[in-house]
């Protein structure tokens, strides 16, 4: 049975701060990813939530997304989110957010859907 | 019929996870099914959680899970203030992320994930059930997406 938890790294990909989520996003999990976020932000204006490899997630990873996004937008930068699976996808479509997140397959999309407007 | 009986914690939630992974296996549902039926539950808890409960308390929440040929039925109690999950109002999503809510996803969720919601008020108990069958449909209805 694996255990349900999660694994944040951090890291820099060429002008993307990318928070990459393995496992289990829940109430329980989601302080730790937007501490992450706020600390990646510092980074980079650019940031990617990378979720190639999240397996689950609630309603807590929604408000984590929501809140990224306007810690995205106060600081002058820009956010997408990279590798949905069909699960994520359809929640983020439940709520509305898919009609203006920026959402990518991979990091090099996110790269440049990021970068083109400037 | 399997029963737990956890803190109402969010910590609880792994153990929650691990028994509604275990009455789906049991049943033999699909990864979707299984899918919904662990969002269902999770929100109803975290719900029970963040908001029936007061904060710092030793309250408990209890699951019972009874599993039927391709079904799982689930049925949650808790001792929190009177409240009926089927009966908010179904708030239609946002599409301005300035001004939308930082909230309240949870219960539109945990509708739409379930095949069936009901609830009861029994004495000072919430009794709430959600129902999952067996039939690989996605979160939501082509059509609604």
């Amino acid at each position: 049975m694996p255990t349900r938890t999660l694994d944040v790294t951090v890291s820099k990909e060429g002008e993307l701060a990318v928070v990459a989520l393995t496992g289990d996003l829940d109430s329980r999990t989601a302080p730790t990813v937007q501490e992450h976020v706020g600390a990646a932000l510092t980074e980079s204006r650019l940031l990617a939530l990378d979720l190639s490899n999240l397996r689950y997630m609630s309603s807590a990873g929604l408000r984590v997304m929501l809140l990224s996004y306007r810690q995205a937008q106060r600081a002058g930068g820009e956010m997408a989110v990279v590798g949905l699976s069909d699960e994520l996808r359809m929640l983020m479509s439940a709520v509305g957010f898919l009609s203006f997140f920026t959402v990518a397959d991979n990091l090099a999309d996110a790269t440049k859907l990021l970068t083109e407007d400037r | 019929m399997t029963t737990l009986r956890v803190p109402a914690t969010v910590a609880s939630l792994a153990t929650v996870a691990e028994f509604v992974g275990r009455a789906v296996a049991a049943a033999g549902l699909t990864e979707k099914d299984a899918y919904r039926l662990r969002l269902a539950t999770d929100e109803l808890v975290t719900n029970v959680i963040m908001h029936g409960y007061p904060v710092g308390g030793a309250e408990e929440i209890e699951l019972h899970a009874t599993v039927g040929h391709g079904r799982v039925l689930l049925l949650m109690e808790d001792s929190a203030a009177e409240f009926d999950p089927t009966r908010q109002q179904h708030r239609v999503p946002s599409v301005d992320p300035d001004d939308m809510r930082v909230g309240g996803f949870g219960l539109v969720l945990a509708r739409m994930s379930a095949d069936r919601l009901s609830y009861e008020r029994i004495g000072d108990r919430n009794r709430t059930i959600i129902i999952v069958r067996r039939s690989d449909r996605a979160l939501i209805d082509h059509e609604d997406r």
